[in-house]
């Protein structure tokens, strides 16, 4: 009996850490067109481009009894792109640019980390940041570089896919 | 005895559900769908800014000889441009052609771009060399593609400027003849 019990508590441990982490974004992505305009017959794009609109990111719990049980769990943070019409030589770059509001809040920053510098983003996931707990509105920041009138007239589009796991 | 078998057996439940552990792992996804357009672009400017070649037609210093045509500007023009086209599209050119009033009868006025500098870009235009300038407009680069210049003096193609005598017998005396030059990029 007590051997079943254990056995019980055990496979609830394993149930909610197997609960599945949730990321939420908010806003969408535009890029100025007066970035695709040249002011002066000669001159070229600005080779680094941000996006101006704002994107947060929230990391949530899918489950009640997780999220009151659970609330340092850690997560990572990986990405990629899909391309639906692009060129090699435009890369997209993205960057975290703050901590966001931990949902416990302690005033305490420290639950997220890396992603803070500019990375490219590939057609291969990779790691970006990572944290614990739950987390809203950390915003981050999309930019194209390496960007040239020289690349010519041209629609890109693509997805970036954010993906969470447990770390 | 039958306590170790039911610690054995939790045991084993217990490390098969830590193997099992990656399996139960999940993961979520967001996207951002990133889309934007760069449209075509064709810019042309004349540096510097302000210019005008002036030249004089002088009488010979010898009785009898031809008069003499000097350029006395001293600066140095130059054409940049911006050009932007879709993979599919045609190449450009720039053209030229007098928009405003008339070389002066017996004159003929010629226009020579250079090679393009080098700096700028790749797929920069070629020069058609030396184009006797009227009022149809005649090409003096081609095969501009998708590139830039730089702005500025030095960037892009210096322009030569040419004012030669074509026929003695229609030149007549004047004061000073006006005419404005015209460069337009177009597609081939």
């Amino acid at each position: 009996m007590k051997n079943l019990l254990g056995i019980t508590l055990v496979f609830l441990a394993f149930w909610a850490n197997a609960q599945q982490m949730e990321i939420q974004l908010d806003g969408v992505a535009m890029f100025d067109g007066n970035n695709f305009m040249v002011s002066d017959a000669g001159s070229d794009f600005s080779s680094n481009i941000e996006c101006e609109s704002s994107l947060l990111l929230s990391i949530n719990s899918g489950d009640e009894w997780d999220e009151r049980n659970n609330p340092n769990r850690k997560w990572k943070i990986e990405v990629r792109k899909e391309d639906m019409n692009w060129k090699d030589a435009v890369k997209l770059e993205i960057v975290r640019k703050g901590n966001g509001m931990w949902q416990n809040n302690k005033g305490n920053s420290g639950h997220i980390y890396n992603g803070t510098n500019y990375q490219a983003i590939d057609n291969t996931s990779s790691y970006f940041f990572g944290g614990k707990g739950l987390i809203t509105d950390i915003p981050i920041q999309l930019r194209l570089s390496g960007f040239s009138i020289a690349n010519g007239a041209n629609d890109y589009e693509t997805n970036v896919i954010l993906t969470i796991y447990d770390d | 005895m039958s306590m170790n078998k039911g610690l054995k057996i939790t045991l084993i439940i217990v490390i098969a559900l830590w193997l099992a552990k990656p399996a139960f792992s999940q993961s979520d996804n967001a996207n951002i769908n990133v889309r934007f357009s760069v449209p075509e672009i064709a810019v042309v400017d004349i540096e510097p800014d302000y210019n005008n070649i002036e030249f004089s037609v002088n009488a010979s210093a010898s009785p009898g000889g031809e008069p003499v045509v000097e350029n006395v500007s001293n600066e140095s023009v130059w054409i940049n441009y911006s050009s932007a086209i879709r993979l599919t599209g045609n190449k450009r050119m720039i053209n030229v052609q007098i928009s405003d009033n008339d070389v002066p009868p017996g004159i003929s006025f010629y226009i020579e771009a250079s090679a393009a500098s080098g700096l700028g870009s790749a797929n920069q235009g070629i020069s058609t060399g030396k184009v006797r300038v009227t009022h149809e407009p005649r090409p003096i680069i081609t095969g501009i593609g998708s590139c830039y210049t730089g702005d500025g003096v030095n960037m892009g193609h210096e322009l030569h400027y040419f004012l030669e005598i074509s026929d003695f017998t229609k030149i007549e005396s004047a004061a000073n003849q006006v005419f404005t030059v015209m460069y337009t990029i177009t597609d081939n």
